[in-house]
């Protein structure tokens, strides 16, 4: 059997803004082809992982590997795909088409001055028409509704065919149908190519069928481990009661006799 | 007079070149400025450039050249002090403005008071521009649409979003900087044009135009820039023709620009 490459390794992660803490003592490692969920509650500090991951942010205590390079020398960003947290919020009346925003997905593999070719726009029909998304090409960005906005964003983010794929929250703003859809393709992805997924969600329910492995989130790893292992951790006993861990495992169990 | 004729002066013609180039540069920055929410930097360095011009005429030496240096150094402070303090980014920008200006009128009374030659930095006088001015404003704005021609997807990715233009390998902070540094040196080479009390208009005006009616982000740059050279052309024109103010005239035919493409807007539902 080969030993598969690690993709994110952490190291004792501490983060503070101020004199809060946000993130304490954060240890993982993600190896290709995993399917990680991470789970928490608001102001659990999810999302400050993620930017600390992307190097966003600089945490303040700990090490942290991405493809086995430390993230102050990484410059593969083109291996990673990363879809953000609320992206209609922040550019809803930002005046940039389909395709312009679909084009900054070939930034990060290009040189300077950086110009979109006849093949680039190639590539980028090519992806649009993968997500079934063809007709929105030549639309405004804002008139798009969250549903169409999300899969643009997740076909951007894969247009490089990325190794590793960061989600923060991506499917909020689903609605059930789409959503299932959603993940149905990140599951596919993850299983044919193996590409790395790290997902982030507050809702358990969304990620229990896809995800390998769960991480729980409360300022530290309450828990890290596979779906089984999570319905007999005591810990996540403590935290959810024995009734709650019991219905999701259960939930869970019964989604996958169906 | 008609055009004709009008075309035959040599001032201008060196009105008109120096003009286009200037209003090129200013629309074309003034999109990536809004859109990043930054367009108030423009308002405070142009106060600036009105601080370091009379400090020049108070001193005896050429306003502009002591402009240059003086604003692309607010320019770089402001930003500095933006990602430090990044909730109160625009009151900042109002301490330098009205710094700017307190320094401006100090340094005016100290030499001559408000003279013709104050006034004229003020609200510009395009129709007076030497040789030399108009051959190192033309040099200064090509070197800025070069640099905006050159990193245009980069500017385009940290307009957008400052995240993912980080990811994408861009190096913001260099950019913001750049952006920055750009926005100082269309301040100084529009002081003629325009002056330093309407210079955000320049900026301002053709972008937010090109807003109301753009499609995609390359359709706004642009519209923005045929908005802003057409009406500095227009502007001359027409302040030649009625003996008007050519700056005044310049952003009231901005402005009519504007007030047609918001009304498009309206009466279209774009």
């Amino acid at each position: 059997m080969s030993i598969d490459r690690t993709i994110l390794l952490l190291k004792n992660i501490h983060y503070s803004y101020g004199k809060q803490s946000v993130l304490e003592n954060i240890s993982c490692e993600i190896k290709k082809g995993d399917f990680v969920g991470i789970v928490g509650q608001n102001g659990s500090g999810k999302s400050t992982l993620i930017k600390i991951i992307l190097n966003l942010l600089q945490q303040n205590i700990g090490d942290i590997r991405l493809f086995e390079k430390s993230t102050k020398n990484f410059n593969e960003w083109w291996r990673i795909g990363y879809v953000p947290q609320n992206i209609s919020i922040s550019n809803m009346y930002f005046p940039a088409t389909v395709e312009e925003v679909m084009s900054l997905g070939l930034l990060s593999k290009k040189d300077f001055s950086r110009r979109i070719t006849k093949e680039d726009k190639m590539n980028i029909k090519l992806k649009l028409t993968q997500f079934n998304i063809l007709d929105l090409k030549n639309k405004l960005i804002g008139a798009l509704s969250g549903g169409q906005l999300q899969r643009v964003f997740l076909a951007k983010a894969l247009l490089l065919d990325p190794d590793f794929l960061i989600l923060d929250e991506p499917a909020s703003a689903l609605d059930t149908a789409t959503r299932k859809e959603f993940f149905s393709y990140l599951q596919d992805e993850n299983q044919k190519r193996r590409m790395t997924i790290l997902f982030v969600t507050h809702d358990m329910s969304h990620i229990a069928d896809s995800a390998n492995k769960l991480m729980f989130l409360d300022k530290k790893v309450l828990f890290y481990g596979s779906f089984k292992q999570f319905c007999i951790s005591p810990q996540m006993t403590k935290f959810f009661g024995k009734e709650a861990q019991h219905s999701i495992c259960h939930q869970h169990i019964d989604h996958e006799h169906h | 007079m008609n055009i004709i004729e009008i075309l035959q002066f040599d001032f201008v013609q060196r009105a008109l070149i120096t003009g286009i180039f200037v209003a090129l540069l200013c629309s074309l920055l003034g999109v990536f400025l809004i859109l990043r929410r930054m367009s108030l930097i423009g308002d405070g360095l142009s106060h600036v450039s009105f601080g370091a011009v009379a400090l020049g005429l108070s001193l005896g030496l050429f306003p502009t050249f002591i402009a240059l240096p003086i604003v692309i150094l607010a320019s770089l402070l402001i930003n500095l002090l933006n990602q430090k303090t990044r909730y109160y980014g625009d009151a900042l920008i109002g301490i330098i403005s009205s710094s700017g200006i307190a320094f401006g009128i100090i340094f005016a009374s100290i030499s001559n008071g408000f003279n013709a030659d104050i006034l004229s930095y003020l609200f510009g006088n395009i129709l007076t521009i030497s040789t030399q001015e108009m051959l190192a404003s033309v040099f200064l704005s090509g070197l800025v649409l070069a640099i905006i021609y050159f990193f245009y997807y980069h500017l385009f990715a940290l307009t957008f979003n400052e995240d993912y233009a980080k990811i994408a390998g861009v190096k913001v902070t260099f950019y913001n900087q750049l952006i920055a540094l750009l926005t100082g040196i269309s301040v100084v080479v529009s002081i003629k044009v325009v002056g330093t009390m309407l210079f955000s208009a320049l900026l301002i005006i053709p972008a937010m135009a090109s807003l109301q009616i753009s499609r995609s982000f390359k359709s706004t740059v642009i519209l923005s820039a045929v908005i802003g050279v057409i009406s500095v052309i227009i502007g001359i024109f027409t302040s030649v023709m009625l003996n008007i103010p050519t700056g005044g005239t310049i952003v009231i035919v901005n402005l009519l620009f504007f007030l047609i493409a918001f009304s498009a807007r309206q009466f279209f539902k774009m």
